[in-house]
């Protein structure tokens, strides 16, 4: 459903140019999870920032659809890691700024920005306002917004980054369940290696800038997946040694080796 | 067990200690607050006692006048209306001048943040025009309107367009891209991301611009008045000084302090009503 075609981004900064991502050929199916996982700094939201149309790729191309991706790709729900909400807007209404604009009546937003407020925990914040959450909270508040309006394919730029452990496990079965309930495609940035391998169908690992895609591995853990035992299991061990292998060098800088 | 039971018995005496503390905190600084207060109305109860009392004797009252002698002033023009009509003239040239001036600096900000052409090609006007002392208009204005209220009015005006207008432009050119990115990937028309991006946003900066040209507005009617006029607080304070009124004089001040002070306290408030979503998390 996703296609990338010797993809490359160059940018340029202080008068130099340099590559950010280079000849990146990837192929996601319509339903499929995939997560990216490379070092900082590699073009991982690079490639998600071309494919929701935000920048033009340099060399290559990008199909949604069968169709090339030239202008906002509005198919397409991007959750940042800046968290984007409208600091005049209370919790409820960033939550419900999507549906607005989809044109839904006041009854409908108000039921599905309440299940999403509950999902994410923050039920009795709805009438705050984001420069009174912390941090994690707005993350949250993020992700409610971008579910709420129920985009067809996700793209989501480390979202669980700045939460603590034991919240980032239950919203990860959270996305699971509404994954396998609404059929959606997720590529999913991350760079933590238990949470790339616990979500996704295939893991795509960047290399070190300029950025690439260096392998693809499959995970065949059987799901549903328990989000708090599966990395337990010797399947996940297995799979976690093979992709740690080579995630490391990347990650080894150069003035490290010998 | 044991162990476990004497210990919440424990956390939990701990734990009232802290509350008790909160309270005391709380309280203080009203506390502090009335103290403060009461020592500002000391000191200037001190401040209008020495005054009337070197006033006359060591000092001549023709430089200082006396509180009483204000007081009195004043009093003899509330008794009589001039008071209340004064200061009605000036509220009127003031918010007329204000609203003029806003929703004129506040559409053309607004409409030249969003066509950079015309921006670039109008921004030498406007900027030599900007740094034009406003004052030097004046005299233009008199010859223009005459020495009613109009004249005030358009003085007024001019100072808040100016004001308004930056802060309009500055409010549109400055719209996080990443706002507008976002509520374009949710499939919003331009019309929904004007009015529910670029206007909100900007809107925050047309505040400020607004609460900051109040008191110009202010300042604009008093020095129209003070110019050439024959009604208004800035009159009173030219005419009583021309009288060698000193008492007067001081008194049309006063007023005029008064006014200011009122005014800034209302903005406050409206601010505190409008803006709550900028304060931070202070609980």
């Amino acid at each position: 459903m996703i296609q990338f075609t010797n993809v490359s981004k160059r940018f340029s900064r202080d008068g130099q140019s340099f590559l950010a991502a280079q000849n990146i050929n990837l192929d996601i199916k319509q339903g499929e999870f995939i997560t990216v996982i490379g070092p900082s700094g590699c073009g991982k939201s690079t490639v998600l920032n071309m494919c929701a149309g935000l920048m033009k790729p340099n060399g290559g191309e990008i199909y949604y659809r069968g169709k090339q991706v030239e202008k906002i790709n509005t198919q397409v729900g991007y959750m940042t890691q800046k968290d984007n909400l409208l600091p005049w807007r209370t919790v409820k209404a960033n939550i419900e700024i999507g549906l607005e604009i989809q044109g839904k009546g006041a009854k409908e937003r108000e039921r599905e920005s309440s299940k999403f407020i509950e999902m994410v925990g923050l039920k009795g914040f709805e009438k705050h306002y984001p420069q009174e959450l912390s941090g994690g909270m707005r993350k949250r508040v993020s992700l409610a917004k971008i579910l709420a309006y129920n985009p067809e394919t996700l793209l989501m730029d480390e979202p669980f980054g700045a939460l603590d452990a034991q919240l980032r496990l239950i919203l990860q079965d959270k996305l699971l369940e509404i994954w396998k309930n609404t059929k959606k495609t997720i590529i999913f940035v991350t760079h933590d290696l238990e949470e790339a391998i616990t979500l996704g169908d295939r893991v795509a690992v960047f290399s070190k800038r300029p950025g690439t895609i260096k392998a693809i591995y499959d995970v065949d853990l059987p799901r549903p997946r328990d989000t708090f035992n599966v990395r337990y299991t010797d399947e996940f061990k297995t799979i976690q040694t093979r992709l740690w292998d080579a995630l490391k060098e990347e990650f080894i800088e150069e003035g490290n080796v010998g | 067990m044991n162990v476990g039971v004497a210990n919440t018995k424990e956390s939990s005496k701990v734990s009232n200690k802290p509350i008790a503390l909160d309270d005391e905190v709380k309280i203080s600084p009203i506390k502090e607050k009335m103290k403060l207060n009461g020592m500002r109305l000391a000191l200037l109860v001190v401040i209008l006692v020495v005054w009337e009392l070197i006033s006359g004797n060591l000092v001549d009252k023709f430089w200082i006048s006396k509180p009483s002698d204000i007081f009195h002033a004043l009093y003899t023009w509330f008794i009589s209306g001039e008071l209340l009509f004064h200061i009605g003239i000036t509220a009127q040239e003031m918010f007329i001048g204000f609203f003029i001036g806003a929703i004129g600096g506040a559409l053309l900000g607004f409409l030249l943040g969003r066509w950079d052409f015309a921006a670039k090609l109008l921004d030498p006007f406007i900027m030599a025009l900007y740094s034009l002392p406003k004052v030097a208009l004046a005299p233009l204005f008199i010859l223009w309107f005459g020495i009613g209220i109009e004249m005030k009015i358009v003085f007024a005006a001019v100072i808040v367009f100016y004001l308004v207008f930056f802060n309009t432009y500055a409010g549109v050119k400055n719209v996080d891209q990443d706002l507008l990115d976002n509520i374009r990937l949710m499939g919003a028309s331009e019309r929904q991301i004007l009015l529910k991006v670029t206007i909100p946003s900007a809107l925050n900066w047309v505040f400020v611009g607004l609460k900051m040209s109040v008191p110009y507005a202010l300042i604009g009617a008093v020095v129209g008045e003070i110019t050439a006029s024959n009604r208004g607080v800035g009159f009173l304070i030219s005419y009583s000084a021309g009288q060698f009124d000193t008492a007067g004089t001081f008194a049309a001040i006063l007023i005029l302090m008064v006014m200011a002070v009122l005014l800034n306290f209302v903005l406050g408030l409206l601010e505190k009503h409008f803006l709550r979503w900028k304060q931070t998390n202070s609980n």
